[in-house]
């Protein structure tokens, strides 16, 4: 069994409990306008190009065979512009590229690998109680695959968890979620019609699964709300969201998620716009005022927010 | 400041004096020496240097600076270097006018000075020099190799008296004093038959050592004159200062230490008496915590508070930090930032294995998160025994990114002690010295630093048939032309041939330097102070002390020669995309027009990502080294060791190298110690430490080293704090034995912003997301600066 994956970070401190290791799965249903991980939004592999690193040899066009590579100039800017229609990720060009400008984003990898490579750091894991998670992208997308994984982990007691959009069928949902020991579970807007605009998807089949998976299953689960300025960080959708959060049928942990903008350089790699140009980050006290907002209107449920 | 209690006002204001000093020369010693050399011509050499240590403690200037607790320095003033012309003679004359204006640790010195030097000190001690007769003695080959520097370095010994001791505090000097070890030295003196002939060598030790007391005596009872001096005008609060600073050294002058501020006194007069016999780094204080607890105890007994006590360690860090290693331009690249490596041990177990930590021991740690100076070096003992909150203080040191402390495992330093020798019973007592070599505190004689040599020249020599690029000399051997090598191993067997010719030169330069310490440089205070020389009456360099081993033969780039070796099986062995005629062609020209070539090397399995593939070559380099050290023994039947940390010296080394196969630039700095190469650790700490797991420290027991970064957001608040305790508590699981944490900092990631190419690997983390710094828009990366400087 094989999956594509985008990357996979050792020592990740901030995706569950203790030291963990964090797979990247490749692929996502939702294309959200924040979105930091924009090269793991495609399920396929993808070329990337650093348009700092470049040297503007011209080697990676003379050697691609599908014509996708050429050079262009914009303003006093000379770039190398990948054809995405025509190229076919072969890393003919990112081989070849002398700088490493240009890189393919994405390898296939099957279980086993993915495995040992998990178990490489089991001691960390059972020094501080950390374990694995998995991320992307959307993971279930990779639902068998991170079922299997689970399985594994489970044989030798690494602690599992997940972070998920909730946007897959209830099947692949429940099968992953109810074996993880927990799971970080977007809702990223309350409103229907909002949440299609800022994620290009609705919400309904999102709300319903939480609400399943609460109902049919104790894996612990924290509702993150990535929070965003001008997109879903007023009042009345904060109070809607903390109202949501008090009528859910069993109890569950709440983070904020504050924006940040480390990913918009991999827009610039991927040549697509980033969106939110022009959204600063929270400053300290407009995030603290926010969350004290919303935590004095839940009912005994944990508000965390990492700063 | 104001809102802070007044004791720590006065720390702040020592440190604010401290930096007021800018380094600077004292001659007084050598003036004084010179004459006593001229008087006692025929004389024994070790009376001749304990007369020239008394004559300089009886007429030195002595100073007492405002607001200080603890007294005393090897110069006139605060910073100053004591000179000893004996040594250092033959660079001095020709750096008197550069010395002040070298960009790195420079000294300033007075026309006056200068003059007195050129005319009154230099003329004596041409041609009587440490470094005239290595000139003379050292065989030709040798020479040679060490003139061009870089490949083989070792001025450390040539330019300086052993240093790498911890003296024997429990043991002799706290419980006898200066005037104790007198006595012990009078009474085996008169019980002397000199029927027996040997006995002529002791006595002339006990003579010296005599000599020495009485220096320390005067020293210490000129400082009590002084500050009763200095009474006068005094005020209130500082005539207080004055009258405990006088009794203390009076006390001193007529027995051994009583208070709390006497050992401490003590200690710290024990390294000015040492920096006066010779210039040397790794003079160490050792396991502080331990043998002052008695002391500690006394006090609370009369009630004294744990502040007070508190501000005569910090006085004490203070003063340490005065003390100056001396050195020439070229050598101070090598041992660079005024620092002398006096390093304190604390925590860990005790000599019977039980938990050590103590209340001293936090005192100790709190007193270097307040200091926070490069010297002296804080070193943790780290055992599981110890407490979760000696941990959790360790952290809160790491998080003022400091660098300090040096963690060290416990359980590998004691395992190392029992590799050289040093008896089960007694292998608990070790401490670090200098950076990270492991000896039995108060009764060990080691050289642990006697120069580097550079595993990157062996590495290039096997690519040159032996040609040293930068020089074009033939230094290596002659191990066939690269080009038409056909296999691996090959390539391998010919880097190792090289290993081995570089150690061997390396050794014959280390016999030659203790042959010449043996004949030219005793040390009768170093050797007064360690266990066992006292009893036998005999001087260290001649196997005075209980244990004798090393010299440590360290080498530089270990990442560098794991790098190239996996580079070059897998680019052009196993993917046989390039050939060993374009490698070499490749080296020599810098990887220009190689660019390609260079990828594929850079994107080899590089050391430190917990890949086999290149880590298992570690195995083999340390079986090789192993077993080559071991095949060589000194002056005293003393066993060599191997080690592996660079002190600075991975950047001058690094200068003579030229490219490798790993994908390193010509003359660029090699890794330094057992860290990977430069941005090359491509997956984090956890892979780091494992990879370094891999290397077999107990084995390399002269010493290896680990630095490792870490961003602030990973260190900072009560969970920074925890995850660090868990982090070091994995890294006693790995059985590493050196980790030193730089939690980067502003002008880290300033440096980052320059050269990008070097900071590859550096990480930046948030909740679901982490970004290579390096790789972020110029604006990102300045949102993340502002936000690091509140961080720390």
């Amino acid at each position: 069994m094989k999956a594509i994956i985008e990357n996979i970070q050792h020592f990740s401190l901030h995706d569950g409990p203790g030291t963990r290791t964090t797979i990247f799965f490749k692929g996502c249903p939702l294309k959200c306008l924040w979105c930091s991980n924009p090269t793991t939004q495609n399920i396929k592999k993808e070329l990337i190009y650093k348009k700092t690193s470049c040297v503007r040899c011209g080697r990676c066009i003379t050697v691609c065979r599908q014509n996708a590579l050429s050079m262009k100039q914009e303003g006093d800017e000379q770039f190398v512009f990948i054809d995405r229609n025509s190229c076919i990720t072969c890393g003919e060009c990112a081989d070849q590229c002398p700088a490493d400008a240009l890189q393919t984003i994405g390898s296939e990898y099957d279980l086993d690998t993915v495995f040992n490579i998990i178990k490489k750091d089991i001691l960390f894991y059972q020094n501080t109680n950390g374990g694995v998670t998995f991320s992307g992208g959307e993971m279930l997308l990779h639902h068998k695959f991170v079922s299997e994984l689970i399985k594994k982990c489970k044989t030798i007691n690494i602690h599992t968890a997940a972070e998920t959009s909730g946007f897959a069928p209830y099947e692949h949902v429940k099968e992953v979620l109810s074996q993880l020991d927990m799971c970080f579970f977007d809702i990223k807007h309350i409103n229907n019609e909002k949440h299609k605009q800022i994620t290009g998807q609705p919400n309904t089949l999102i709300i319903e699964n939480l609400t399943r998976i609460l109902q049919e299953t104790t894996t612990p689960i924290t509702i993150r709300l990535p929070l965003i300025p001008t997109i879903n960080d007023d009042e009345e959708h904060l109070a809607a969201y903390a109202d949501f959060l008090n009528n859910l049928p069993r109890h569950v942990t709440f983070e904020i998620l504050p924006y940040h903008r480390l990913g918009s350089n991999k827009y610039d790699m991927m040549q697509i716009n980033y969106k939110l140009d022009k959204i600063a980050p929270f400053s300290k006290e407009e995030l603290s005022q926010k969350v004290q907002f919303v935590r004095e209107k839940l009912n005994s449920i944990k508000l965390i927010c990492q700063f | 400041m104001s809102h802070l209690p007044d004791l720590k006002n006065r720390i702040q204001f020592l440190k604010n004096q401290f930096f007021t000093h800018k380094p600077s020369v004292c001659i007084e010693g050598a003036i004084s020496k010179t004459r006593i050399f001229k008087e006692s011509e025929g004389e024994s050499m070790i009376i001749r240097r304990a007369k020239a240590f008394r004559e300089h403690c009886l007429t030195k200037t002595i100073t007492i600076q405002p607001r200080e607790l603890i007294v005393g320095n090897a110069g006139a003033v605060a910073r100053s270097i004591h000179v000893c012309p004996e040594l250092s003679n033959n660079w001095i004359i020709d750096e008197l006018d550069t010395m002040s204006t070298r960009p790195q640790d420079p000294y300033q010195i007075t026309e006056e000075q200068k003059r007195i030097y050129r005319e009154e000190i230099y003329p004596y001690w041409k041609g009587k020099t440490l470094r005239d007769y290595w000139n003379a003695l050292a065989p030709k080959d040798v020479f040679e190799i060490v003139s061009v520097g870089g490949v083989i370095d070792n001025d450390v010994k040539i330019e300086c008296t052993p240093g790498d001791m911890v003296p024997a505090f429990p043991q002799i000097i706290l419980p006898y004093g200066f005037v104790g070890i007198k006595e012990m030295a009078e009474k085996r003196l008169n019980e002397l038959d000199f029927n027996d002939i040997t006995n002529f060598e002791k006595a002339e030790f006990w003579r010296s050592v005599i000599i020495c007391c009485e220096g320390f005596i005067a020293l210490a009872k000129r400082h009590a004159d002084e500050a009763r001096r200095l009474l006068d005008g005094a005020d209130e609060e500082r005539a207080a200062d004055l009258k405990k600073i006088a009794e203390t050294c009076d006390r001193l002058a007529v027995g051994a230490p009583k208070t709390f501020m006497d050992a401490v006194q003590t200690v710290y007069f024990v390294f000015v008496g040492l920096f006066i016999e010779g210039n040397a780094g790794g003079y160490s204080p050792g396991l502080l915590d331990q043998y002052l607890l008695p002391f500690y105890q006394y006090e609370k007994e009369q009630g004294t508070s744990d502040e007070e006590l508190l501000e005569i360690i910090e006085s004490f860090y203070v003063k340490t930090g005065e003390q100056i290693w001396y050195w020439n331009e070229a050598a101070a690249k090598h041992y660079s930032g005024f620092c002398a490596f006096q390093n304190i041990a604390v925590g860990g177990v005790d000599k019977y294995g039980n938990d050590a930590v103590n209340p001293l021991s936090y005192l100790l740690l709190q007193a270097a998160i307040d200091v926070q100076m490069v010297q002296p070096s804080i070193s943790v003992r780290i055992s599981k025994k110890n407490p979760e909150e000696f941990f959790l203080k360790i952290a809160e040191l790491v998080q003022t990114g400091s660098g300090f402390p040096a963690i060290f495992n416990d359980e590998v330093g004691y395992k190392m002690l029992l590799k050289k020798g040093i008896p089960a019973h007694m292998a608990r007592d070790w401490a670090p010295i200098g950076c990270v070599e492991a000896q039995l505190a108060g009764r060990h004689f080691q050289w642990s630093s006697a120069g580097h040599y550079n595993l990157g020249s062996a590495v290039e020599f096997a690519l040159t048939n032996g040609i040293h690029l930068k020089s074009g000399k033939q230094l290596g051997l002659k191990t066939g032309d690269a080009s038409q090598f056909k296999t691996a191993e090959e390539f391998e067997n010919a880097v190792y041939a090289q290993v081995q010719h570089l150690l061997k030169k390396f050794s014959t330069s280390q016999n030659t330097l203790e042959y010449l310490h043996y004949n030219y440089l005793p040390v009768p205070v170093a050797s007064m102070f360690t266990v066992n020389c006292l009893e036998k009456g005999q001087d260290l360099s001649h196997g005075g002390a209980e244990f004798n081993t090393g010299p440590g033969m360290n080498g530089n780039g270990v990442a560098d020669f794991v790098d190239s070796i996996a580079a070059v099986r897998q680019v052009i062995f196993r993917d046989k995309a390039f050939t060993m005629k374009d490698l070499t062609e490749a080296i020599k020209n810098d990887f220009v027009g190689y660019e390609t070539l260079q990828k594929k090397l850079l994107a080899a399995p590089k050391w430190g990502n917990n890949d086999d593939r290149a880590d298992l070559i570690i195995s083999e380099l340390t079986e090789h080294i192993i077993k080559e050290a071991d095949s060589y023994r000194g002056m005293l039947g003393n066993k060599k060791l191997p080690a592996l940390y660079p002190v600075s010296s991975n950047v001058p080394q690094g200068m003579s190298v030229a490219a490798l196969p790993s994908g390193r630039h010509a003359w660029k700095p090699l890794a330094d110690g057992c860290s990977p190469s430069q941005g090359q650790d491509k997956l984090g700490p956890t892979a780091i430490l494992q990879s370094l797991s891999k290397l077999p420290h107990e084995c390399i027991d002269g010493g290896t080293l680990l630095n490792i970064k870490l961003t602030p957001a990973i260190v900072s608040g009560a969970e920074g704090r925890s995850r660090l305790s868990t982090f070091i508590k994995t890294f006693i699981d790995l059985n590493v034995f050196h980790v030193q944490f730089n939690v980067v900092n502003h002008a880290v990631l300033r440096q980052a912003q320059i050269h990008p190419e070097e900071y590859k690997s550096l990480l930046v983390r948030v909740a679901g997301y982490s970004a290579y710094f390096v790789e972020l828009s110029k604006d990102i990366q300045e949102d993340i600066l502002s936000r690091t400087a509140h961080e720390l």
